[in-house]
């Protein structure tokens, strides 16, 4: 065979990886629900724990103008870099009632504070990353997928981000007696890229 | 001819053989992938070991769900459009689209979603570690090799085209170094052509890596996600009316000011402090109307001139509420209570009470009956037997009960006064006191005596009866209860 035709031939070398990137061939391979992993293990807590039912961020009797605030730190127990998306609302029986009258706030890197007389907890200090008045779906983007924290490093990286919850002073006499729960969630994902 | 050239003119050869044939088989692989749906597949976790390991290249074929079986190994993007290679447990197919449960053979449980799929990518065969050669030539440097090979094949492809211009001898066996032979021979002008060629080449082969580096794709690569939830209770308070009905005289009291003291349990931390509202009064004019707190309880205080007039022998309520300090709007239910004051200004105020008394019937009751049998019914019901009406009552306080009968015959309303007069305008009938029993086990009965006959009248007596009982005790508390029935 010529020179020129074994010459172009050999170009044929760059058709499979030119595939990469506009036909999507090399495809990843991820395990799921508690696999054994050998590439490396994800593993968010939060606060030490996998699931986070807190009395600190919690009001059980609350009034008009009360806060609440909890430094809830993010734990990258396993061995890869996680960065992490947060959604969060309010569910249970008077959530639809409750939810225009709750402010959440988070600071990154804010401290729990106490304010006034009463047991009116606040987030200080840090950057505030967020704040608006809490939704009925629980799917409501707090740190959006497009913009997740970290990478939180393995094994043992933390991110303190610092939540309050305000109970609106102008809420009506009608929320006596409501009740609600918030639901965070802190969604990890491994970060290979 | 010299030695190295020879040496370097076998090494190109071998390259060129070489590369001619990775470049025909990268071809071949790319022509089957777009034309008969096979799919290289690179594992980058182990989920499927030791079946298949990180780093193994997989090859797959596409293929409908109805060919697939338990057993299989498949790829499959999930709901997340994240891409999924294991072994099928179940495969349940619905028309032409099959519900497949995955597992990784390496995982302890299956996959927590299951996937509805139309067709899916069935692994083949796969070849140990060649993923991580396709990914790093998939890489940058991959990248960047490429774009050097592509250079210097313009290159080759340049030099042996511009010779072949310049000579008309075999270029085979032509010296590309130096252009030993054909060199001298040539034109000025042929040389020039042949230096700008030359650059052209040497300008790819530097700038098309680098074109290369700037295009590359960038590796994101799938991952799993960990979700980590969090909740917290967000409860609004209920505030409590003002507990307790303690009430206390002000002792000893003097002629010009009596009064009483009602006292409840204070809240205590971490409940939210609370604020009481001004107390409400009836009857009186007082001198202090206040609440204050004294140590764990609210006392409200409530002092009047028992010397006026006006002020004695009256029955007065008082009332109040709690709301959140600071959060007037929040209040709670209302608290009474009641006390009299003294006939003389030498007379303590008595404390009452507030609970009305319980009134319930006996005979009649609400079950329709003809006359005779209402008669018997009642007669049977009541320890009284003259009886045209009784029932019960209960309080703490000396209680009087009126009542009222009125009935509706062929649409004519009468109110029963000893006789069944016309006298209800407007439905309202005179009330009539009823007698008492004494009290027995805590218990009271009233009741009316009249002629049953007269009251259910065996003719025209058919119609509906309306009984209405009032209860009043001591302290003006009053419970009213109306009875419904029907005479046949």
């Amino acid at each position: 065979m010529s020179v020129r035709l074994r010459a172009v031939l050999s170009l044929g070398i760059l058709v499979a990886p030119a595939g990469v990137g506009t036909m999507a061939f090399w495809t990843d391979n991820v395990a799921i629900s508690g696999a054994t992993y050998t590439a490396g293990t994800l593993n968010l807590k939060v606060n030490s724990n996998d699931a986070y039912a807190t009395t600190t961020l919690a009001m059980a009797t609350m009034v008009p103008g009360n806060t609440s605030a909890e430094v809830l730190t993010v734990q990258n127990v396993g061995n890869v870099p996680i960065k992490y998306s947060l959604q969060g609302g309010l569910t249970g029986t008077d959530a639809a009632a409750l939810a225009p009258d709750l402010t959440l706030t988070v600071r990154a890197g804010g401290t729990r504070t106490i304010t006034g007389t009463g047991p009116s907890y606040t987030c200080t200090g840090g950057t505030q990353i967020y704040n608006a008045v809490l939704t009925t779906t629980t799917t409501t983007d707090i740190i959006t997928a497009a913009a997740k924290r970290g990478p939180v490093a393995a094994t043992s990286g933390t991110d303190a981000l610092c939540f309050q919850v305000t109970f609106s002073a102008t809420a009506a006499t009608t929320q006596q007696g409501k009740t609600a729960s918030a639901t965070f969630t802190f969604v990890g994902t491994s970060d290979l890229s | 001819m010299s030695r190295d050239d020879s040496r370097v003119r076998a090494l190109r050869e071998v390259l060129l053989t070489v590369g001619a044939a990775l470049g025909t088989t990268c071809i071949a692989v790319a022509l089957a992938s777009t034309f008969f749906g096979v799919t290289p597949l690179v594992f980058r976790s182990g989920s499927m070991a030791p079946a298949v390991q990180t780093g193994d290249l997989g090859i797959a074929h596409h293929v409908p769900a109805g060919e697939l079986r338990a057993g299989d190994i498949v790829s499959v993007d999930n709901s997340r459009g994240v891409r999924v290679t294991h072994r099928v447990v179940s495969s349940k197919l619905i028309g032409n689209s099959a519900t497949l449960v995955l597992k990784g053979d390496a995982n302890e449980t299956a996959d927590i979603e299951p996937y509805v799929v139309t067709s899916a990518d069935r692994l083949m065969f796969s070849i140990p570690k060649a993923g991580y050669v396709v990914t790093f030539m998939s890489g940058p440097i991959g990248i960047f090799f490429g774009g050097l090979l592509v250079g210097a094949v313009i290159l080759l492809l340049l030099n042996s085209r511009s010779r072949r211009n310049g000579d008309a001898a075999d270029d085979s066996t032509g010296d590309p170094t130096t252009g030993a032979r054909g060199g001298r021979r040539k034109a000025p002008g042929r040389r020039r052509a042949e230096r700008t060629t030359t650059v052209v080449g040497m300008a790819a082969v530097l700038t098309l890596p680098l074109a290369g580096l700037a295009a590359g794709p960038v590796g994101t690569l799938a991952a799993w996600n960990d979700p980590v939830p969090v909740t917290s209770a967000a409860d609004a308070y209920t505030v409590p009316a003002p507990n307790g009905d303690t009430c206390t005289l002000i002792t000893p009291g003097t002629n010009s000011v009596r009064g009483v003291k009602l006292t409840w349990p204070a809240t205590v931390a971490p409940l939210p402090p609370l604020s009481y509202t001004t107390p409400t009064f009836t009857n009186i004019t007082p001198v202090t109307n206040a609440v204050a707190t004294s140590g764990t309880e609210q006392v409200l205080t409530q002092t009047y001139n028992p010397g006026t007039v006006a002020n004695q022998n009256k029955i007065v309520t008082v009332t109040d509420r709690a709301f959140p300090t600071g959060v007037a709007a929040w209040l709670s239910p209302i608290t009474s209570w009641k006390y009299r004051t003294g006939g003389t200004s030498a007379t303590q105020p008595v404390c009452g009470e507030v609970d009305p008394p319980t009134v319930a019937f006996v005979g009649p009751d609400s079950t329709s009956r003809t006359v005779a049998a209402e008669k018997t019914f009642i007669t049977s019901a009541c320890t009284t037997n003259t009886v045209i009406a009784c029932g019960t009552y209960l309080d703490a306080n000396t209680v009087t009960v009126d009542y009222t009968l009125r009935r509706v015959v062929s649409g004519v309303t009468r109110c029963w006064a000893g006789s069944w007069t016309n006298s209800a305008v407007g439905g309202a009938c005179t009330a009539f006191q009823a007698a008492a029993t004494a009290p027995s086990g805590g218990q009271t009965t009233w009741y009316e005596t009249a002629s049953q006959s007269t009251v259910y009248a065996a003719s025209g007596g058919a119609g509906v009866y309306t009984l209405t009982v009032r209860a009043t005790d001591s302290w003006a508390n009053v419970t009213t209860q109306v009875l419904t029935f029907t005479l046949t």
